[in-house]
C-alpha cells in the first residue's frame, strides 16, 4: 500500500516539473517576441537612453540594427559631432574601401605566379595560362586575303592575342578553261602575288594552301579554331546562327570610330562579335 | 583544326567572291574604323587586324578564359598531350587535366634561363653554319 502511495507522489512531482519547464520556456519566448511586436507597431528601443520611441526617432540604418546596438537620433548626435568619432569613422571607411578593392583586384592566389625552370609542371601550367587567355567573344573574319605574308602575320597576331575563333572566307581559286569566269576573277585568281607565293613555296619544298599560306601560317593555325567558308554568304549565315554581331572595318563616314575610350566601346560591344577585316575589294590590303 | 566545308563549284565560288565585299558590308550590323591622323588613309591589313583586335579585346577583357566547358576540356587534353615530354609526364598531365587543369602563370613569359638558352642556341647555330 505504501509503495503505491510513493509511486503516486513521484508521478505528481514529474508532472509538476514538466509543467513548470513548459511555462518557463513560454515565458522566455514571449520576452523574445515582445521587441519585434513593438517594432511592428512602429516603436523601437534605444540602447543608449533605454527609451521606447517612435521609429521616426531613428535613421533607417539604425532602425535595422539589433536591439542592443540601436541608437536614437538624439543619442547619435551626442557622439557623432566629436572629432575623435569623425576621425575613427573616416579611417574605418577607408579600411573598408581598401579591403573591398583588394578583394576585387586580387587574382586567384597561385603557388608561384611566374614561369620557372625547376617547376616540373611548367609545360602544363603554360598551356593552362594560354587557355586562360583565350576568348571567343571576339572572332576575326578574314576575307580574301591573298597575300601570304599578311596571312601569316594575322594568324600569329590572333594566336598571340588569344582570339580563338578565326574564320576564313575562301578566295577565288584558279579558274579552269571550262569556267566562263569573268576577266576580273581570272586576274584575281592568277594574280602575280599568288603565282609568286606558289612558286616560292614550291622552290622551298613547302606545301602551299591558298587559305593558310605556307607551313608557317598552318603552324599558328593549329592552336586556333579556324573555320573555312566557301562564300561570304555562308560566313554571314554562320555568324547569324551563332548570334554574333557582324562588325566590318570600313572608312565610311558614319562608321563607329574605335577610339581610346575603352569604357565607351565596352558599352556598345555585343556579347559576341565577328570583326571583318580586309573587306575592301578582293584581297586588297586596306581597311 | 579547320572544319572544311565541301567545296562549291568553281563558278559559284567566283561569283560569290566578286560580290564578297559588298555582301559583307550589306550584312554588317555595324561599320567601324580605326582613327588615323596622317595623310595615309589606310593601314596594311595585318596591322589593321592587330589594332582592331587590340581595341576590342581591351573592351572585352573579362571574357578571357570563358570558352565553353567542353571545348576547354578538349583543348586542355590536346595541348597537355602535345606538350608532355615523357610517358611519366604525360600521365601526370593527363591526371591534372582530369582534375581541371594546372595552376596558370600570371603571364606567358618564359624564365630568364630559357631566354638565355634561346639566345645562345641562335649563336651556336650561326657559328656552326660558319664553320
Amino acid at each position: 500500500m505504501s509503495s503505491a502511495r510513493a509511486l503516486l507522489v513521484a508521478a505528481c512531482a514529474v508532472v509538476t516539473l514538466v509543467l513548470l519547464r513548459f511555462r518557463k520556456r513560454r515565458a522566455l519566448r514571449d520576452a523574445e517576441t515582445s521587441s519585434s511586436e513593438i517594432s511592428s507597431k512602429g516603436f523601437l528601443v534605444c540602447s543608449m537612453c533605454k527609451r521606447l520611441q517612435m521609429h521616426t526617432c531613428y535613421t533607417a540604418k539604425q532602425a535595422r540594427r539589433h536591439d542592443h546596438l540601436r541608437k536614437c537620433r538624439g543619442c547619435v548626435a551626442t557622439f557623432e559631432a566629436t572629432p575623435e568619432y569623425l576621425e575613427e569613422s573616416a579611417t574605418r571607411r577607408a579600411q573598408a574601401v581598401a579591403a573591398r578593392t583588394a578583394k576585387a583586384r586580387t587574382p586567384v592566389v597561385l603557388p608561384s605566379v611566374a614561369d620557372s625552370v625547376d617547376d616540373p609542371l611548367r609545360l602544363a601550367r603554360k598551356a593552362e595560362t594560354v587557355l586562360c587567355g583565350r576568348t571567343e567573344r571576339v572572332c576575326l573574319v578574314l576575307e580574301n586575303c591573298s597575300d601570304d605574308l599578311n596571312h601569316v602575320a594575322i594568324m600569329r597576331t590572333c594566336e598571340a592575342l588569344g582570339v580563338q575563333r578565326v574564320w576564313l572566307v575562301q578566295a577565288a581559286t584558279k579558274p579552269t578553261e571550262a569556267d566562263d569566269a569573268s576577266a576580273d576573277v581570272k586576274r584575281l585568281a592568277c594574280s602575280r602575288a599568288r603565282r609568286r607565293h606558289e612558286a616560292r613555296a614550291a622552290q622551298r619544298g613547302l606545301g602551299f594552301d591558298p587559305l593558310l599560306g605556307v607551313r608557317r601560317a598552318q603552324l599558328y593555325a593549329q592552336h586556333l579554331d579556324v573555320q573555312v567558308f566557301q562564300s561570304t554568304a555562308a560566313c554571314v549565315l554562320a555568324a547569324r546562327t551563332e548570334g554574333r554581331a557582324l562588325w566590318v572595318t570600313d572608312l565610311a563616314q558614319d562608321a563607329l570610330p574605335l577610339g581610346s575610350d575603352v569604357a565607351a566601346l565596352a558599352a556598345v560591344l555585343p556579347p559576341k562579335v565577328a570583326i571583318v577585316v580586309g573587306s575592301e575589294g578582293a584581297g586588297v590590303s586596306q581597311v | 583544326m579547320a572544319s572544311l566545308i565541301a567545296p562549291l563549284s568553281a563558278t559559284e565560288c567566283h561569283r560569290s567572291n566578286l560580290a564578297s565585299s559588298k555582301a559583307m558590308l550589306a550584312a554588317a550590323d555595324r561599320r567601324v574604323f580605326l582613327p588615323m591622323y596622317g595623310f595615309t588613309e589606310s593601314f596594311n591589313v595585318s596591322v589593321a587586324a592587330a589594332l582592331v583586335l587590340q581595341r576590342l579585346l581591351d573592351a572585352a577583357h573579362e571574357s578571357r578564359g570563358q570558352l565553353p566547358a567542353a571545348e576547354l576540356a578538349a583543348l586542355r587534353l590536346q595541348w597537355y598531350t602535345e606538350l608532355a615530354r615523357s610517358d611519366e609526364q604525360l600521365r601526370t598531365f593527363l591526371e591534372l587535366a582530369r582534375a581541371g587543369g594546372a595552376a596558370p602563370f600570371a603571364d606567358t613569359r618564359r624564365p630568364e634561363a630559357h631566354r638565355a638558352e634561346q639566345r645562345a642556341d641562335g649563336l651556336r647555330k650561326a657559328s656552326f653554319q660558319c664553320e
